[in-house]
């Protein structure tokens, strides 16, 4: 089984900050080099591993999705993949023909027309001439542009510039590619067709480095993730394991960025209107608090407020976000006659969710006060608390809703 | 350098797509396109002859008008200034696509030169039609105009390379080059004749491999004679020296130019 991919003990250290950019900083650094020993072991001051010591290999064929939270590393390995930088340490092979979709469009230059820039960019990505002349129309089609694509690409939209970045990067059939969260341009209908070229590449045997924050776009299409952490890999292997690695990664980290933000009471908005949130708890169905859930046991939310003012007709808004923005619940109070006025002092309010129907994936808690008649709120906390769910069934989606299934006739 | 020169060849498509891409920026929304070629350096030996017969009253220099006295040093000479200012930026210029794709990075000041041949071949037909105005004989001596602008290329190229690669860490270049563009012009004979130069500072005068190009050219098109061969040959000698060595000193800075921000 040939290996394409060979990434074998790699280091990289950046410098941060300025480096010498004007040769007056330059010549003093010069000496110092030449006089003094320099050492590649060595961090010298204001430098940092963007990796350190990372393996992997990858199959002919295969598809590695790359995770981790931002400056993690995935975008220094991928540089290093494509040859754009080389590795401070450590041994790399890339073999057959490699193309980077990276930043779809940056071979573009503005004051060309769109047929000139699909065959300069197309250049740049390796192709051929003859090549991109063969598939002209194919790619010009895909981006559905054929009415512009004598138009300076500096009057298309944003999401027309995309639209044909992506096409042209998308017909270089290269038996490497490396996609650096490419998909998150473009409309639904364009993703889709994005996601299915793709998918048409991995059939094809080409072997891909995929990285992407959006996870469910990672456990469609590879068929292996790897999880850096500051430079590190911390998880390798089954998709789904190193997901849940990571979910747990990050509710832990935010978790302790929370603890720190509430013991300095950062928010200002309740400073103000005297009413403040005070802490907020998640607890399982044993009454104990938790951080993980699964799908369908209960979850019970435990809001500890401080009210230095009484606020007659108080109104306290739940809702249950997943880390992408997508809001799945929000729980009111308003209108249900279950938090009689006033509200006042300290006081403990508890919603419970008998069956937390969720998807495994991570979630936020975000908490809100408001009283009825008010326009804004008095107390607003976003992603006061975290927790993941997890299950064992295999049902995919946002929610699970009940149902069965049946054999007929 | 010849296993980077093989590899070179394996990108001739995108030289192609970079030089072409060269050529249509520069004459985009401009109402006279390319014709840019030929009215800069016109306009520029127009001031010159203005000047020279208004102030200095002489109707021409070695024995030729001023018009095509003057125009036949400044297509070579603007050759050599548009390609060093264009090779200059060409990699700093082009940061984007530097940090995210990989191509052998010598590409980019060799379209940018390409680019201004193509200056300078739109300029020499400009210089044909001038030389049948003027009746100026064509001479086997003619022969030596491709030697020379081959001479010069090796010189462009050198240059290019090394100022579009120090002008990456450096930013300073940027502003040295135009300096040094002009100082070089003062210290060829382009607006001047070569007789105009003290004999005995002629030897060192000589060493600047521009100078001797730009007579060269004079010297073969206009008076039909060879050019000098002694200064001829020290000037290839340095043009080629000065190309490998800067093509060698860009080779060991190329992959430190993407973790340059």
């Amino acid at each position: 089984m040939p290996v394409p991919i060979q990434f074998h003990h790699i280091s990289k250290r950046y410098q941060l900050g300025a480096q010498h950019h004007s040769l007056r900083d330059a010549i003093p650094a010069f000496v110092r080099r030449v006089t003094g020993r320099a050492s590649a072991e060595e961090l010298k001051e204001g430098e940092f591993w963007a990796l350190k010591d990372v393996t992997f290999e990858v199959a002919k064929g295969e598809t590695v999705g790359l995770i981790g939270r931002n400056g993690a590393g995935k975008s220094t390995a991928l540089k290093l993949l494509s040859n754009i930088s080389k590795p401070t340490q450590g041994t790399l092979k890339v073999e057959g023909r490699l193309a980077a979709l990276i930043e779809v469009g940056a071979g573009f230059h503005p004051d060309l027309t769109g047929r000139e820039n699909v065959y300069l960019n197309g250049t740049i990505l390796g192709m051929k001439r003859h090549e991109v002349r063969a598939l002209f129309d194919q790619i010009v089609s895909f981006a559905e542009l054929e009415s512009f694509i004598d138009t300076p690409v500096k009057r298309y939209s944003s999401g027309m510039f995309v639209r044909l970045g992506f096409s042209v990067a998308a017909h270089v059939n290269p038996d490497v590619l490396l996609i650096d969260e490419v998909l998150a341009v473009g409309d639904m209908a364009f993703q889709q067709k994005c996601m299915q070229r793709i998918h048409e590449l991995k059939r094809q045997g080409t072997t891909m480095v995929f990285i992407s924050h959006n996870l469910n776009a990672v456990q469609r299409i590879c068929d292996r993730a790897i999880l850096l952490n500051a430079g590190e890999v911390t998880a390798q292997g089954n998709v789904a394991d190193v997901i849940h690695a990571y979910r747990e990664q990050v509710v832990a980290k935010e978790k302790k960025r929370f603890s720190k933000s509430v013991g300095r009471a950062t928010e200002q908005l309740g400073a103000a209107t005297g009413v403040r949130i005070t802490s907020v708890a998640l607890r399982n169905g044993h009454r104990q608090v938790a951080e993980s859930f699964e799908t369908g046991a209960p979850l019970t939310v435990e809001i500890a407020v401080d009210a230095s003012r009484p606020v007659e007709r108080p109104v306290i808004n739940v809702s249950l976000e997943r880390l992408d923005g997508l809001v799945c619940h929000v729980a009111t109070t308003r209108g249900r006659n279950v938090l009689p006025g006033p509200l006042h002092g300290a006081q403990v309010i508890r919603l419970t969710y008998p069956a937390l129907n969720l998807q495994p994936n991570t979630y936020g808690v975000s908490v809100e006060i408001t009283e009825e008649g008010r326009a804004t709120p008095l107390e607003s906390r976003k992603f006061v608390s975290l927790f993941s769910v997890t299950s064992d069934q295999a049902d995919g989606g946002v929610v699970r809703l009940d149902h069965g299934w049946q054999v007929v006739g | 350098m010849l296993t980077n020169l093989a590899k070179l060849a394996n990108y001739w498509d995108l030289m192609f797509s970079m030089t072409l891409r060269d050529i249509q920026v520069r004459y985009k929304q401009t109402l006279l396109g390319a014709a840019w070629a030929i009215a800069q350096p016109v306009a520029f030996i127009l001031i010159l002859a203005g000047v020279k017969s208004a102030i200095f009253g002489e109707s021409s220099s070695e024995g030729v008008p001023h018009l095509i006295f003057l125009y036949c040093a400044m297509v070579p000479w603007m050759f050599f200034q548009s390609s060093m200012t264009f090779a200059t930026t060409s990699i700093s210029g082009n940061m984007n696509l530097v940090k995210k794709i990989y191509f052998p990075r010598e590409i980019f000041p060799c379209s940018s030169i390409l680019a201004c041949i193509v200056d300078f071949l739109i300029a020499s037909c400009l210089f044909v039609v001038l030389m049948v105005w003027y009746r100026i004989p064509a001479t086997p001596a003619l022969l030596w105009v491709p030697v020379l602008f081959v001479i010069e290329l090796l010189l462009v190229l050198g240059l290019g390379l090394f100022v579009a690669a120090s002008n990456v860490f450096y930013r300073d270049v940027k502003y040295i080059v135009p300096l040094t563009i002009q100082l070089l012009l003062f210290a060829s004979p382009v607006i001047y004749s070569i007789e105009r130069v003290p004999a005995e500072l002629r030897t060192w005068y000589m060493l600047n491999p521009i100078a001797v190009i730009i007579d060269g050219f004079r010297r073969t098109i206009i008076h039909g004679q060879p050019p000098e061969l002694g200064p001829l040959a020290v000037a290839a000698a340095i043009s080629t020296a000065v190309f490998i060595l800067a093509y060698a000193y860009f080779k060991r800075l190329e992959s430190k130019f993407a973790d340059m921000i």
